[in-house]
């Protein structure tokens, strides 16, 4: 066990991870893209999102992973589930689910320059800034930023989740 | 450690007015709860709300005014700052006053909201931090989508899902360009990106998308092209105090924001900006020609408006963003006094459309009269500050273009001469109908009321004296 653990090249198996997570985050989203029915594109949606959460997880940023599952993951997407059990209906059974795409080759286009540019970038750019080697306690020094040097950004977001709540209950009461 | 937590309470002890802003919310919430649901509670509330706008301006009269950075470079409280949350303070005052006048009967949770914005926009107008700018901006957005949807009619609600979505996407753009800039520079502070910017060998097209992307935050604030399309839907559906108040404060934190923008990249960005200003004024005016509806076309002239507040940023030099402030000033009492107007206009003929207005102001004429000064001022002809502000502005592009700028600043001060000759002719519909139309013949015998049009002539004053006078505001501006 130990000589075949040994044997295996690291650097190889992370490329593999990292084209795994990177497929199931691009295929997801083409499938929730092309897909008639809204139940299946909420599930493309899940492999996307989850696989952004691995690609993050493989680049070092684990608290930017667990937050990605645990909101978009855990939060969004039961609340998009709930929202079609709840809003589908049609004349005929496979009605309640359909959606159609309008605009889809302008949509395409604008993805296929965006995603275009940014890989002409980031290649450019790829070598000219090193980035800092990520710290084994991240969580822990993200805590203890978010109280002394970032405390003012976490007291607004206080404010303005009491604000937000306060005008939620409101909209909702009648 | 140490060291850091003193700094954090010596900055603290700095936001007295932030933190007066914030006592007087925790207030209102507290009465909120425990006063009874009647109309003497609500009134209550109102003069609380009230007491502490003023409250909060005096003591940022007294506040001492340094450059230095506070809370870790998060924010900054310069003299620009100052004077935006002044004039954010003095707009919350005109729309309580407002509100009372014209007597609307508003829950409590409005005015939450009301001193929500006050109280994030003076936090947006001393970010200098792309973290403390982000958190401020979605704060005040998130209240205006609410104060938008509060009334719980059909279109008030169909007007707050348009404004979120529109919000929404504009704050995406911001935060992915934002994340550009943090990827090219390593720093997520204004001084930092600059320093980044003027010192690293990083790619300039990708540097000026990344800042065109970032720019959607305040410009959709401002209401600017391309992030208008929200503006005359909410405009119309909104209740008149309330989209007073979403017309003035919010474009004060975006004016600045977009200054602060600009300044951070160190590049040449009159093209960019001389493009905004077109489209703005353009879309702006010529939409607003053919209104029928006054609240409506007041959606549409806010976007062009916007257009001639970011004259004074072009070529970022002090002068420029002087005029740009004072515009800002005229711009709070001339719109706020053009909403109050249509407010009163509607309480006489229930409607906004312009056909219903006919022959006002043969019954009113010193109603009309005051109409009339709002009119001219938003057009900008003299003898109001609107023709003031407007000409600080131009004179500002044109020492840029004298100065050897680019062919394009002559343009942007043909086209906004030319415009301003164009917007004559909305503008105007308000009191033609007013005074020249013949009223229809069952005429109601309403009297106007008197509070309403004092008000209304204090509003009309200030914009008259800051012509006369424009050195009142002047002497206050950084």
């Amino acid at each position: 066990m130990e000589d075949w653990m040994n044997q295996l090249d690291w650097a190889w198996l992370q490329w593999l991870a990292l084209g795994i997570f990177g497929f199931g985050a691009v295929g997801g989203a083409l499938y929730l893209f092309f897909t008639k029915n809204i139940l299946y594109g909420a599930y493309g949606l899940l492999t996307s999102l989850i696989s952004v959460g691995g690609l993050f997880l493989m680049n070092g940023a684990e608290f930017l992973a667990v937050s990605q599952i645990m909101v978009y993951v855990g939060g969004i997407l039961i609340l998009i589930m709930f929202g079609i059990m709840l809003s589908a209906k049609g004349e005929k059974k496979e009605d309640a689910l359909k959606v159609v795409n309008v605009n889809s080759l302008v949509s395409l286009l604008f993805a296929a320059v965006m995603a275009g540019g940014l890989i002409f970038y980031s290649v450019k750019m790829g070598g000219s800034r090193s980035l800092a080697e990520p710290s084994a306690e991240q969580v822990q020094d993200l805590g203890m930023s978010l109280m002394t040097t970032q405390v003012l950004v976490l007291e607004l977001v206080g404010v303005l989740l009491l604000i937000v709540l306060i005008g939620a209950s409101y909209i909702a009461k009648k | 450690m140490q060291q850091q937590l003193s700094h954090i309470l010596e900055s603290g002890s700095k936001l007295s007015v932030e933190l007066l802003l914030f006592a007087g919310l925790i207030s209102l919430i507290l009465l909120i709860s425990f006063l009874k649901k009647n109309e003497k509670a609500r009134n209550v509330i109102w003069l609380v709300s009230l007491i502490v706008t003023v409250v909060s301006f005096f003591a940022l009269t007294q506040t001492f005014v340094s450059d230095a950075l506070l809370f870790n470079g998060l924010i900054q409280n310069s003299s620009f700052s100052h004077f935006g949350k002044s004039l954010v303070l003095i707009s919350t005052a005109i729309i309580l006053l407002h509100i009372k006048v014209m007597k609307y009967d508003l829950e409590g949770e409005y005015y939450v909201l009301i001193l929500g914005i006050a109280f994030s926009l003076s936090f947006l107008l001393m970010s200098s931090h792309l973290l403390s700018m982000f958190v401020a901006m979605e704060a005040v957005s998130l209240s205006s989508y609410m104060l938008v949807a509060f009334r719980q009619k059909a279109h008030n609600l169909e007007a707050g899902i348009k404004y979120l979505i529109f919000g929404a996407t504009s704050t995406a753009l911001m935060l992915y360009g934002a994340s550009f800039l943090y990827g090219i520079t390593g720093s997520l502070s204004f001084a930092g990106i600059q320093q980044g910017l003027t010192s690293g060998t990083s790619d300039g097209n990708m540097v000026q998308i990344a800042l065109l992307m970032t720019l959607a935050g305040p410009l959709f604030k401002l209401s600017a092209a391309p992030f208008h399309i929200w503006a005359p839907d909410v405009y119309e559906a909104t209740p008149t105090p309330l989209i007073s108040y979403l017309a003035i404060a919010p474009k004060i934190g975006g004016l600045y924001i977009a200054f602060r923008l600009l300044e951070t990249v160190p590049y040449d960005h009159t093209i960019i900006l001389s493009i905004i200003i077109l489209l703005s004024i353009l879309i702006g005016n010529f939409s607003a020609l053919t209104q029928k509806n006054a609240k409506r076309m007041m959606g549409y002239s806010g976007i062009a408006q916007s257009g001639f507040l970011l004259v004074g940023l072009l070529g970022l030099e002090i002068t420029g963003l002087r005029a740009s402030g004072f515009y800002m000033a005229v711009y709070i009492f001339m719109t706020s006094g053009a909403f109050l107007l249509l407010d009163m206009v509607e309480k006489q003929t229930k409607s906004f459309q312009f056909s219903d207005m006919s022959g006002l102001s043969q019954k009113f004429v010193f109603f009309g009269i005051i109409g009339l000064i709002f009119m001219v001022g938003l057009t900008g002809l003299p003898p109001t500050a609107g023709f003031t502000a407007k000409f600080l502005v131009f004179t500002n592009v044109w020492e840029q273009y004298s100065g050897g700028g680019h062919k394009i600043l002559l343009w942007v001060l043909l086209f906004g001469l030319i415009n301003t000759a164009i917007s004559i002719y909305y503008y105007f519909k308000i009191p033609y109908f007013m005074f020249l139309k013949t009223p229809p013949e069952n005429k109601s015998e309403n009297s106007l009321n008197m509070t309403q049009l004092s008000l209304l002539t204090i509003l009309a004053f200030a914009v008259l004296a800051l012509f006369f006078a424009p050195q009142w505001v002047q002497n206050q501006l950084f």
